[in-house]
């Protein structure tokens, strides 16, 4: 099973996407022995750049302020133990995004057991400009939107996802919910 | 919430012939633009090489060619060259 997170910090500001890039780009998804990064629309070989190319699409459609980055988390189950096929899966469940969106994807490897019995290895930040380069229309995380991505997910994957939302309500709190929704595959696939 | 600042409260209107009108209605059709913002991006951004979605495309490009480029064993210089052309389309 996957686990699908939706993060949105609507009042980051400039400071959360810097912080936020910072951290997809640090040396974790480097160590994987091959390029564990990839972008679209934006420079993949400096935070700065990329957020630079973020913040022009945002000023030609005269929306700097509002949510500044959506994060999508997807973590694979222990079955994806390998760091090719997790950088594989990504790639194409980032694809989703392609027609709208500049997006960066980096995968993160980190051991961890949960109380489910789950135990996710990789998993891959992706982070998006929610201002599409094509029109300027924001992303909307409506359930529509994250039901949809997840049914992506889910058929590029074969197995079950659990989709999981974060979002920061206007006191800065952030109020997580959708928590145990699950979207199955229409064609399982036996890994 | 959008800013106030990003707030578009002035209209300006032009007065155009039909054939001005259906051009530009078909010009921001072509770029992928509402017309407002293709009016925009001409008259403000003039400066300006392409549109976000062109530079997006533009920059998909570089990127494939950079990742070729380090495959292919360039130099240090070669890649820094490379980079400051690319830095060019934003």
């Amino acid at each position: 099973m996957v686990i699908f997170k939706v993060v949105r910090h609507s009042n980051g500001g400039y400071r959360y996407m810097v912080n936020m890039l910072r951290y997809i780009f640090d040396d974790r998804a480097l160590d994987m022995g091959f390029n564990g990064i990839s972008c679209y629309g934006t420079n993949e070989e400096r935070v700065q750049k990329a957020l630079h190319e973020m913040l022009i699409v945002r000023e030609f459609f005269g929306k700097v302020s509002g949510n500044p980055l959506i994060q999508f988390i997807v973590s694979y189950d222990s079955k994806v133990n390998n760091a090719h096929i997790a950088s594989a899966l990504t790639k194409e469940i980032a694809k989703f995004l392609d027609d709208r969106h500049q997006y960066i994807w980096v995968l993160h490897y980190k051991p961890r057991i949960e109380e489910t019995g789950l135990n996710a290895c990789y998993h891959a930040h992706i982070v998006i400009n929610p201002v599409s380069y094509v029109d300027g229309k924001m992303y909307s995380e409506s359930p529509e939107n994250v039901h949809a991505f997840a049914r992506y997910i889910a058929g590029i994957t074969g197995t079950s996802v659990r989709i999981e939302c974060a979002y920061e309500t206007t006191d800065g709190k952030m109020n997580s919910f959708y928590d145990n929704h699950y979207i199955h595959p229409a064609f399982p696939i036996s890994w | 919430m959008r800013d106030k600042s990003e707030k578009k409260p002035v209209t300006k209107s032009v007065r155009l012939t039909l054939e001005e009108a259906q051009m530009i209605q078909r010009k921001a059709r072509d770029a992928g633009l509402k017309e407002s913002d293709y009016i925009r991006h001409k008259l403000i951004d003039s400066g300006e090489i392409a549109t976000p979605k062109e530079k997006v495309l533009l920059q998909n490009i570089m990127n494939s060619a950079y990742t070729a480029l380090v495959k292919a064993g360039a130099s240090e210089e070669e890649i820094r060259a490379f980079e400051r052309e690319a830095g060019e389309i934003w």
